[in-house]
């Protein structure tokens, strides 16, 4: 697009891309070079057994998971009910839940941690699948409906004319053709709930049942703050994401500059 | 604009909600589909909100029921507490900043990833790799390579520069910067991302005559590329505040709002006064300011996201 360049702009071009490189790198240099520091690889293997690293790891995953799965089918659920059917009060149901769309979760900690408390789920799983899958629902349907409301309109009819149900036209025919839009729903609600960190802290107290975005200050924690181990935690607890991002980048891609504008 | 690899998207907005015109009567199972998500966000994110405005009209510990009824007085007590602004305008300040900085640098990545030089296809990736790292993991890392034993001032020292040298996260007046350059570091990737797919939407023969024009790379960006990223340039600044707004860890595991309050923002000082101090009460009516910032946000995104996908 830029490939005509005169030999200056090429050679400052060039040093441009090369000062962000060095830029970019350096942060991570870092945390590698410390990472290794005192008893090099040694670090490693004493994260991974001086913590119940493994069951950590297990544990965000089912929470991800579970968040995931949750906001998919609510969200598509929902724009299946606001943009094709479409039964008198849609436009007032979608603007309740869009109010949501912007709201930090710290805003709720009030109720939720008195609720959370009262109804027993304190240091449960859905203390914070269920918080967190209600922040990430507004953005699930904003994307998916528009999404859905921009597939041609006869789809529907066509289905119902072929005698297809509501439920089957949304498992066999709608589920399917909004693949690419659920995929976006996917990413940026699995990076959210990945990265969680204060819902976590305020609402899992077992060791059992806590996720990896608690490993760093779990050394800082211990009367000594032991800060090798601390960087090769946060490798370890990045690596899994880093290493999805690189094998599925294209499809991480287009999915972000999809769910931003769409 | 910018919507980019979704290719069977057909521009069509729906039938106008005619009565009789093709639509079917009434059946009472349509609502069902909305109903899950509809009773989720009403219960949890409504009458939380509901909650926080009864809750902040006592001076409550957040333990026990709130029987201490106080009225407005904890809203007065708001508008006169200096860490409440000093975090409204932290909060600001870190919204603006890292807008404006992420922006710039963001579209210019993605202007020089599509010139003809070396190393572009590992920038790529590589700029993109810490926006999806936990902000947990970011900060507790930077945390410590900011100390002044840490790694960045040795990294310095070994350039030369130990002039340079400071207790970046400790000393009130390179904290906050820090914060907002560690913020930088991370995030730039996402402004690239969504350059980088808007401008390979852009029609290249625009860009062709105005090179055979003689326009130089700098003119071309300026004056042409930018002006035409006006869709992506609002999308980032409607994200980057939420996100600003939103923004805790961050904070939280560097430096605590600190030193004293300097660094503050409003979602830490929230944490503070319910988690930290027992103020459920006080804590209830910042929240409420917290909720309708947010709500002057949502209804931008909801704005912005419908008029594009037009």
């Amino acid at each position: 697009m830029f490939q005509f360049q005169r030999l200056p702009g090429r050679v400052l071009s060039q040093i441009l891309v090369v000062v962000a490189l060095v830029v970019l790198v350096i942060p991570l240099v870092l945390i590698v070079k410390e990472s290794l520091a005192g008893q090099g690889f040694t670090n490693y293997t004493l994260v991974l057994s001086s913590t119940p690293f493994l069951r950590f790891f297990a544990n965000s995953l089912i929470v991800s998971v579970s968040t995931v799965v949750l906001v998919m089918y609510l969200g598509l659920s929902a724009s299946f009910g606001f943009a094709v059917l479409r039964p008198r009060g849609s436009k007032i149901g979608a603007v309740v839940i869009l109010t949501g769309l912007a709201l930090p979760g710290i805003a709720l900690v009030v109720p939720l941690y008195y609720v959370i408390q009262a109804i027993g789920l304190l240091d449960t799983y859905w203390s914070v699948i269920i918080p967190l899958t209600v922040i990430s629902i507004p953005f699930g349907v904003l994307v998916s409906t528009n999404y859905v409301r921009g597939l041609p309109p006869e789809l529907y009819e066509a289905g119902r004319l072929d005698g297809a149900s509501s439920w089957q036209f949304f498992w066999r025919i709608l589920v399917p053709i909004c693949r690419p839009i659920l995929s976006v729903v996917a990413i940026f609600t699995f990076l959210a709930a990945w990265n969680e960190y204060l819902l976590p802290l305020l609402f899992i107290q077992s060791t059992d049942l806590q996720v990896l975005t608690q490993v760093p200050t779990y050394f800082q924690s211990q009367r000594l703050v032991d800060t090798p181990k601390i960087f090769a935690a946060n490798i370890l607890i990045s690596l899994p994401v880093v290493m999805v991002f690189i094998v599925l980048q294209k499809t991480f891609r287009t999915g972000i500059s999809a769910g931003a504008v769409k | 604009m910018a919507t980019q690899a979704q290719p069977e998207i057909v521009v069509s907005t729906p039938p106008p909600e005619s009565p009789g015109k093709g639509r079917r009567p009434l059946a009472l199972s349509d609502y069902l589909w909305a109903m899950p998500a509809l009773i989720l966000v009403v219960g949890v994110i409504h009458a939380g909100i509901a909650a926080n405005v009864f809750y902040s009209l006592f001076d409550w510990s957040g333990v026990g029921s709130p029987t201490d009824f106080v009225g407005g007085a904890n809203y007065s007590k708001l508008l006169q507490d200096p860490v409440f602004w000093q975090a409204s305008r932290n909060t600001l300040a870190f919204a603006v900043a890292t807008v404006a900085i992420q922006l710039t640098l963001g579209l210019a990545l993605a202007i020089l990833v599509r010139t003809k030089v070396r190393l572009r296809g590992l920038l790529r990736t590589l700029v993109f790799v810490p926006v999806v790292l936990a902000p947990a993991v970011v900060a507790t890392s930077f945390r410590i390579l900011l100390t002044p034993d840490g790694g960045v001032n040795h990294l310095l020292q070994g350039l030369g520069l130990s002039g340079f040298d400071q207790a970046w996260l400790a000393d009130p007046k390179t904290a906050f910067g820090a914060i907002i350059l560690i913020n930088v570091w991370q995030y730039t990737g996402y402004s690239f991302l969504i350059y980088d797919a808007a401008i390979g939407q852009i029609d290249r023969s625009v860009l062709e005559a105005a090179r055979i024009d003689g326009a130089t790379t700098w003119q071309l960006s300026r004056t042409v590329v930018a002006p035409m990223l006006r869709g992506s340039h609002l999308v980032l600044i409607v994200l980057g505040f939420v996100s600003s707004l939103k923004m805790f860890d961050l904070v939280f595991l560097t430096t605590g709002g600190g030193p004293g309050t300097t660094t503050q923002v409003l979602t830490g000082y929230i944490y503070r006064q319910v988690i930290a101090q027992f103020h459920a009460g006080y804590g209830a009516a910042l929240s409420i300011v917290l909720v309708l910032a947010a709500l002057v946000f949502s209804i931008l995104q909801v704005r912005l996201s419908t008029s594009e996908s037009r």
